[in-house]
């Protein structure tokens, strides 16, 4: 492996932590969240429009514009699953069918923005406008793309461990995990029980889309979170939900991805290769003893 | 767009996948299992019986083969899930991802190409075909639902939706009833590919297109009643039927295909929001 093909691997092993990281509080407060891809892509497409969008009308600093953007793709993806927080209150519906819903229609409704009105004039990639250069993360092992981005995710898990095992509110979203009739009855409101560790999961997938945007790619393009909300999802439940753990199998999981894609690439063994591999594993992970 | 006789047909004929699929879902809902695997099921029914149809240039062998291959894989897998700790929904997800992976994977090694794949066979009228494929899914949907409501094992399967303690009291095994569930909605499934497949009389990539979510949809939206579940067949049916005729019209040109490309999964979101807290 290549020093270019192993920065890749701890880029993409730092968004799936970030990814993962909220995967795991959701999984800790007893609910799934099958929106992960719609969220990277919301969060993606959220930040390069913001950045572009407050070059363009205000006369901001940089580091305010960065820092508004990447509040706005945080909140997006926060708006994302409190939909499906509200409809899981209210309605009674289970979070897993409608976050996968929610990102399912999202997914082409961004790629008609991104194919249509938002397009970029340059070029020939279905992407937005590339966001100006003082907005891109510093990199951290030229030509990859591992950029400062990957200290931030590191940072992100160890907050989130010491959150979950730590703090008052961490307690309450395990305790709501394992007996949520019982925490209702102990006086916690149900409606932050459900809404916030669901809210976080999707503002840290959408965080982890604006990340991509800004550390790797540097404009929105179609198709750029594929597979990534799955893989979050898989290393959320391999790790069971412990974030210092997420870091550790986060790299595992990125090494295997990067060397099935090089393999893939040098050996002409078709593009099926890493979705075959996703599939699998998400299956012998879901699939656990047999009675 | 006139109601004449021909429309009305046509119209029926659409219906025909979503109503196999519904029926099959429906079937198991009742035995209290979400069909979230539909989805892959229809595209690798599809898949199936495109290949099984090329192999042996017979659209009846073609289906009957990939009927008794997918559902017989599927129903290995079901068992397998049954007996274990998993959490089925995240199992079924994970089929539709691998199920996917594979079909690509098969196309290219056995066709040599990813994309759409098409065959014509000699001497077949394609609205004949269309005739035939829908009159065979009102067939199957029609006996199963017979089979739900007018038989003793339907009676048991749909109260081990509900009361499943109660069968347990009686001594039924309740897993083989479920594992039946199973089978019967991942036939369905697999009927619902080959419909699809053989009106198209070619295979394309995710042809489902979220029939699997609409059908899902259409059980929830219908409260697993059986009667209100064929309603809402006709509703998303009809509702699809316009979205893919409406860009035919000037004033209604300008409406994005991404827009319609998310419709069935808007729709399946709006019902399940609409519906009332059970």
């Amino acid at each position: 492996m290549t020093l270019y093909f192993f920065g890749n691997m701890l880029n993409y092993a730092s968004l799936l932590m970030i990814a993962s990281s909220g995967a795991a509080f959701a999984l800790k407060n007893g609910q799934v969240n099958l929106g992960g891809e719609g969220q990277i892509y919301l969060g993606g497409f959220a930040g390069a429009i913001f950045i572009n969008f407050l070059v363009r009308t205000t006369l901001m600093p940089a580091w305010a514009i960065f820092t508004a953007a990447m509040t706005g793709a945080f909140l997006c993806g926060a708006l994302f699953n409190f939909i499906c927080a509200q409809l899981k209150l209210h309605k009674g519906t289970d979070e897993l069918l409608t976050t996968f819903l929610l990102s399912s229609a999202l997914i082409p409704l961004i790629d008609g923005a991104i194919a249509g009105p938002l397009r970029t004039k340059e070029g020939n990639l279905l992407c937005t406008e590339f966001i100006p250069e003082s907005y891109h993360l510093w990199r951290l092992l030229p030509p990859s793309s591992l950029n400062i981005s990957a200290v931030f995710a590191v940072l992100i898990c160890i907050l989130s461990a010491l959150v979950l095992t730590k703090t008052f509110f961490g307690k309450k979203i395990y305790l709501y995990g394992i007996a949520p009739d019982f925490t209702v009855y102990s006086g916690y409101s149900k409606f932050s029980m459900v809404s916030l560790p669901l809210c976080l999961c999707g503002a840290l997938h959408s965080l982890a889309g604006f990340f991509a945007v800004t550390g790797t790619f540097y404009t929105c393009h179609s198709n750029f979170y594929a597979g990534a909300g799955w893989n979050a999802l898989s290393i959320a439940l391999l790790s069971k939900s412990n974030p210092v753990a997420i870091i550790f199998v986060s790299l595992l999981y990125s090494l295997i991805f990067t060397f099935a894609e090089n393999l893939t690439l040098q050996n002409t063994l078709g593009f099926d290769l890493p979705s075959l591999f996703q599939g699998a594993v998400f299956l012998l992970i879901a699939l656990r003893k047999v009675k | 767009m006139s109601f004449s006789v021909e429309s009305i047909l046509s119209l029926l004929i659409f219906c025909s996948p979503l109503l196999l699929a519904s029926t099959g879902a429906l079937i198991s809902e009742r035995s209290g299992h979400s069909a979230i695997f539909m989805e892959g099921i229809i595209n690798a029914g599809a898949f199936a019986c495109f290949a099984f149809t090329h192999a042996t240039s017979s659209r009846i062998a073609g289906a009957v083969l990939s009927l008794v291959f997918v559902t017989v894989l599927f129903r290995i897998i079901f068992s397998a899930v049954l007996s274990s700790n998993s959490n089925e929904f995240i199992v079924y997800l994970a089929l539709n991802l691998l199920s996917g992976a594979l079909i690509s994977l098969f196309s290219f090694v056995i066709f040599k190409s990813r994309g759409v794949l098409q065959q014509t066979l000699e001497n077949q009228n394609i609205f004949v075909i269309r005739l035939v494929t829908a009159a065979a899914a009102y067939s199957i949907s029609a006996l199963l639902v017979a089979f739900l409501h007018a038989t003793d094992t339907g009676l048991k399967l749909r109260i081990t939706g509900t009361d499943k303690a109660l069968l347990k009291i009686q001594k039924v095994d309740t897993t083989r009833l479920e594992l039946m569930a199973l089978t019967i909605a991942a036939f369905c499934g697999c009927a619902c590919g080959c419909v699809l497949t053989n009106r198209l009389e070619a295979f394309v990539p995710n042809i489902a297109s979220g029939t699997g979510w609409l059908a899902l949809a259409a059980v929830f939206l219908g409260k697993k009643n059986t009667a209100l579940t064929i309603v809402a067949v006709f509703i998303f049916s009809i509702a699809q039927f316009a979205a893919t005729n409406i860009q035919n019209f000037t004033t209604f040109q300008a409406v994005p295909s991404s827009l319609l490309l998310a419709l069935p999964y808007l729709i399946a979101l709006v019902c399940i929001s609409i519906r009332s807290k059970s």
